[in-house]
């Protein structure tokens, strides 16, 4: 288990370019950014600042231009794409926007999807643990078109967890909930971190989503622009207005 | 609107290409059909003007039963005389063609593709009206031959070699003397030598006569009014046609082989087109699942229910057209197959060569086919898509096909009861041949159609039965698999139905197969009691000399021999006005070699002008023992024959039997060939220690096949095997539509769920894994099919036997062995279909499948 000093993971000098020639893009410029174990880190910045970009090139979805990303020890942006994989299921959760379960597969299927996908299973008493600090024991059965949205999305944060992943990356995962729900979500986010020691990254526009987080960073043309730590949602929109400027 | 339908094609691409293949397929099987007829028409007619010869007048005898060539009278010398010494004539030429076996040392020469051996008689000073040409050397003298050049290169015979021919009298060796030549390129494969006049005559049995007369007119003289005066003033039983009537009547016959041959062709067609129905039937339904965002849009923005379903048919319409286009150079293709694929079961023999031809008839028949096809299928899903509501554009959850699963059962369970019907109906009717066969395959239709439809309501539970296994050894790829084959029952009932029609043919015949070797294996041990068959090589109808039964009885130790004559082709002859199949046989033997299972009477008198009934024609024709049948014989005429017993059993000898001396005087010296010998040893002869002195004999006799029990068992089996495995291999191109079918449904289904694998290959799902999840669901699809169609196959089978008559088949078998390895395959073929649907699948982009829309 990681302890709350030691990273979880990290960019370093990280660039992306999409296309070539006259029409390149650059999403990431030289962009570093160190991720603490144990911390609910909330990575925000406008449309185009590189935010989804990063935390791809951290998950190991997409590949860095140049630059290094490490989880933990180990330096991905070296792996294959197999491993990539790998890393994906045994040491990386994922929550989603939307879309986040199997439509074919139960909820409680869909919970232990990468571990049947071949991860290490799951300690029972860990998945109780978390099973039932989701609150979805009585719904464990059923598919997800059963199942409402915050539900569907507790589904998504149960099965992030149940492999005790050595991090979690969150892409804007209350985006589809209306702010009751989605603030159910974060609590439980929050309580992941705070109780179970998880490291979680979410990546939202959202304010009132970011002050959730233990830390919030700022991106802006691919770059890191500002952090916050422990902010209010004010301080955070006051942030936000200061870097559109 | 029709720039709206074009666009949409070309956004689809790789659907718009599986769709079309798929009917690309059906068409080039109809078109080749066509192509492959007509070109062979084109070869025949050629060779039956050749035959007919240049502007010669035939004399011959009228046929004293209609239709059968056999029965014309031979045309005696003194004819020959009368016609050569009329006014106008220019000269006259008896002809005599027997079917001799020829032989170099011990190989048999065997003519191309079922043509016959011949031999002509030939003189040198006739040469000119004899149509044939010398090539090298002379003209035969006693105990001489000429040998036709394309025999004569393919089995290096020179000029002073020997070559053995045997006739209805024992073998004699025959010096070579000439190379000859038929016409300008030696006819359509028939294998023929000359031989002098008078050793002719005497080999086949034509005393002072001959086959029929070639007449030349002088220069200038009207061929028609010389066969007219001819006719008129030869003895009656004479009449003398042109040319251009004998061409055509050569041309007839051919072409009642050819439209025999292209109507199966065409059933097999059938089969390839019902299943390319099904598959473009099933891929529009998806299509438009898939699009019904995009049609609700446009129904928002004002298109009418109306323009989409043109819009729909427009696009069945251009794909039609194009898939017929193809499909008949693709039918081209096909023709070259089929004929590759005679030539491979054929042994080396195949169809005469010749240009392919393709008719106007055969483009006609493409489009018609191709888009007719094309459009009646797209019809309901059409109709469905018509009637997508403009709300579809904003919600996520509709579905082209809800709610429909009672009138699918409904409508299903009324087509399977209508199938049912028509079959059963069609076995028992009594409506004639052609309108039995209509009624089946009706009801076959129905019940392809009642199966695809009720297979939905199977489907879910099936995938579930079918996957459970994967579940165990493919784990979490095996156990999606099960969930993605079961998602969506419509869909993977519809594929497998694709592939359900083909098996099922597959599987009926391979049931009526096993049937009848099942058959055939109660008939040996109850019926023949022989220690020997002789047979004839199986390819042709042309049987074996009589000469080898009588040889055989005399060596010690055989007890009985008995032919069985009655070729070459079928002989018949005529009761109350109706043509019968017709076997001459002996008396002695009957019951103990050979059991028919007397019912009534005894065999005792059948040499005495007496025949042998099966109940079926007994009970037709109310005839009993003793009672007198007038039957017509093409040589011999009206005979009254007795009716000395009443059999059950018609599987060996067909309906009507008489005796050899019966056969003898009432057909041509031409057809006095056996078809089928059995032999029975004295008691305590060994079958080991005899067998070298059969052997000895019947070596003389190439065309014969001198068999032990065993050994014709393997022999008859082997045969229906064959003809077994040409049929399916025909039928083989449906499934490999089906199997189209399902590589089709795949990539839509991959296209469909490009964010479902998106998420699993973010949460780890290897690519590995995910072609491991699309393979097995392939293999579940396609065992499902597999199974459909053993069952169904299984059904028609059943029926199909019932329908046939007890004559050919009276046991019901189920070829385990086979269904196993249909199975098999099924599995190879879901894992091949796999392919490219599941690279697809595995090379998806994460990012892109995961991104927000």
């Amino acid at each position: 288990m990681a302890t709350t000093t030691s990273l979880a993971a990290r960019a370093v000098d990280a660039s992306k370019m999409y296309g070539s020639g006259e029409t390149a893009v650059r999403a990431l410029d030289g962009l570093s950014v160190d991720l603490a174990a144990g911390e609910f880190t909330a990575i925000m910045g406008p449309s185009g600042s590189g935010k989804s970009t990063l935390m791809h090139c951290l998950a190991g979805l997409d590949t860095l231009s140049s630059g290094k990303v490490f989880l933990g020890d180990t330096d991905i942006s070296e792996l294959s794409e197999r491993a990539l994989t790998l890393l994906r299921r045994d040491r990386i959760g994922f929550v989603f926007q939307a879309f986040n379960l199997v439509p074919t597969l139960s909820a409680h299927e869909n919970i232990v999807l990468p571990q049947k996908l071949g991860a290490a299973p799951p300690q029972e008493s860990w998945l109780e643990r978390v099973i039932d600090a989701v609150g979805l024991a009585d719904r464990l059965s059923h598919r997800p078109n059963e199942l409402s949205g915050g539900q569907q999305q507790r589904v998504a944060v149960a099965r992030a967890l149940a492999g005790q992943p050595e991090i979690i990356f969150a892409d804007e995962p209350t985006g589809n909930l209306d702010s009751k729900t989605g603030g159910e979500i974060l609590g439980f986010m929050q309580n992941a971190v705070r109780d179970l020691s998880q490291t979680i990254v979410m990546v939202t526009h959202d304010p009132s989503a970011a002050a959730h987080a233990d830390r919030v960073v700022f991106l802006a043309d691919g770059r890191t622009v500002e952090e916050l730590t422990s902010p209010s949602v004010d301080l955070i929109f006051d942030t936000m207005r200061r870097l559109g400027d | 609107m029709f720039k709206l339908t074009l666009n949409s094609l070309l956004a689809r691409k790789i659907r718009l290409a599986l769709t079309t293949f798929a009917v690309v397929l059906g068409v080039s099987f109809v078109s080749g059909s066509f192509i492959l007829a007509d070109s062979l028409r084109a070869v025949f007619d050629k060779i039956a003007i050749e035959i007919a010869g240049p502007d010669w007048l035939q004399v011959r005898g009228v046929e004293t039963i209609e239709g059968d060539p056999f029965s014309r009278p031979t045309v005696p010398q003194s004819v020959v005389d009368q016609i050569n010494s009329t006014e106008d004539v220019y000269g006259a030429l008896g002809v005599i063609q027997g079917f001799p076996r020829i032989s170099v040392g011990d190989t048999l020469i065997k003519p191309l593709g079922g043509a016959p051996t011949l031999a002509f008689n030939f003189e040198e000073e006739t040469e000119e009206l004899s149509g044939f040409q010398t090539i090298e050397g002379r003209a035969p003298g006693t105990g001489e031959v000429m040998v036709d050049v394309d025999t004569a290169e393919k089995y290096d015979i020179a000029i002073g070699d020997t070559v053995t021919i045997r006739s209805l009298q024992p073998a004699e060796d025959f010096r070579v003397t000439g190379i000859t030549r038929w016409g300008l390129d030696n006819g359509g494969g028939a294998v023929f030598v000359l031989i002098d006049t008078a050793t002719a005559q005497r080999l086949f049995n034509y005393p002072d006569s001959f086959l029929a007369a070639t007449v030349a007119a002088q220069p200038g003289i009207d061929e028609q009014q010389l066969a007219d005066k001819l006719t008129n003033e030869l003895p009656s039983g004479f009449e003398a046609v042109t040319s251009e009537v004998v061409a055509n009547e050569f041309s007839d016959q051919f072409d009642i082989f050819i439209t025999i041959f292209q109507n199966a062709l065409l059933v097999f067609a059938a089969v390839a087109l019902i299943v390319s129905a099904f598959i473009i039937n099933n891929t529009f339904a998806i299509v438009l699942g898939q699009r019904i965002r995009e049609l609700g849009l446009l129904r928002a923005v004002g298109a009418t229910g109306r323009q989409i379903r043109s819009s729909v048919l427009i696009e069945a319409l251009l794909i039609g057209v194009v898939a017929s286009l193809v499909g008949v150079f693709a039918g081209m293709g096909i023709a070259w197959s089929i004929k590759a694929l005679i030539a491979q079961v054929g042994d080396g023999s195949g169809l005469p060569d010749g240009p392919l031809v393709i008719a106007a008839r055969t483009w006609i028949a493409a489009a018609i086919v191709g888009i007719g096809v094309t459009l009646l299928a797209a019809i309901s899903p059409a109709r469905k898509a018509s009637r997508i509501p403009p709300i579809a554009a904003l919600r996520d959850d509709l579905s082209l096909w809800s709610g429909s699963n009672r009138r699918r059962t409904v409508v299903g369970l009324l087509f399977g009861v209508g199938g049912l019907l028509a079959t059963t109906f069609g076995t028992t009717t009594n409506a004639g041949a052609s309108k039995q066969l209509a009624l089946l395959a009706a009801g076959a239709l129905l019940l392809f159609v009642s199966i695809s439809l009720l297979s939905t309501l199977i489907a879910r539970p099936a995938a579930r039965l079918l996957g459970w296994p994967m579940r165990r050894f493919a784990r979490a790829s095996g156990n999606l698999a099960r969930e993605n084959a079961s998602r969506n029952p419509r869909r993977t009932a519809s594929t497998a139905s694709a592939l359900m029609v083909g098996l099922a043919l597959v599987g009926m015949v391979l049931v009526v197969g096993t049937s009848f070797k099942k058959t055939f294996s109660s008939i040996l041990d109850s019926s023949l009691g022989a220690d020997f068959f002789i047979d004839t090589d199986g390819r042709s109808s042309w049987g074996f000399s009589p000469q080898l039964v009588e040889e055989i009885k005399e060596i010690d130790g055989v007890a009985i021999a008995v032919g069985f004559r009655g070729g070459p082709g079928t002989a018949q002859m005529s009761v109350a006005g109706a043509s019968k199949d017709v076997i001459g046989t002996q008396e002695e033997g009957l019951g103990r070699v050979l059991d028919i299972s007397l019912i009534e009477g005894s065999y005792s008198g059948l040499s005495n002008d007496g025949v042998l009934v099966h109940e079926d024609p007994a009970k037709d024709l109310a005839l009993a023992v003793g009672d007198v049948v007038s039957a017509t014989f093409p040589v011999a005429g009206a005979k009254d024959l007795r009716v000395v017993g009443i059999f059950d059993d018609g599987s060996i000898l067909g309906n009507w039997v008489i005796d050899m001396s019966t056969y003898e005087s009432g057909f041509d010296p031409a057809r006095q060939s056996d078809l089928f010998a059995a032999i029975e040893l004295e008691k305590g002869v060994e079958v080991q220690s005899i067998r070298s002195q059969l052997d000895a004999v019947a070596i003389d006799y190439p065309e014969a096949i001198l068999q032990d029990r065993t050994e014709y068992q393997e022999t008859i089996e082997g045969r229906i095997d064959t003809l077994l495995m040409t049929v399916n291999a025909l039928v083989g191109f449906a499934v490999v539509i089906a199997v189209l079918g399902i590589v089709n449904t795949l990539m839509l289904s991959v296209f469909e769920r490009t964010r479902e694998i998106g998420l699993l290959r973010a949460v780890g799902m290897t690519r590995r894994q995910t072609r491991r999840m699309i393979r097995w669901e392939a293999v579940i699809i396609a065992v499902f099919g597999g199974v459909l169609g053993i069952f169904v196959g299984t059904l028609l089978g059943f029926i199909a036997v019932q329908a046939m008559p007890d004559s050919f088949i009276t046991d019901f078998g189920i070829p385990v062995g086979n269904f196993v390895v249909i199975l098999i395959m099924c599995i190879v073929a879901g894992v091949l279909a796999a392919i490219l649907p599941a690279r697809r699948a595995a090379r998806l982009n994460v990012l892109d499948a995961i991104a927000h829309s």
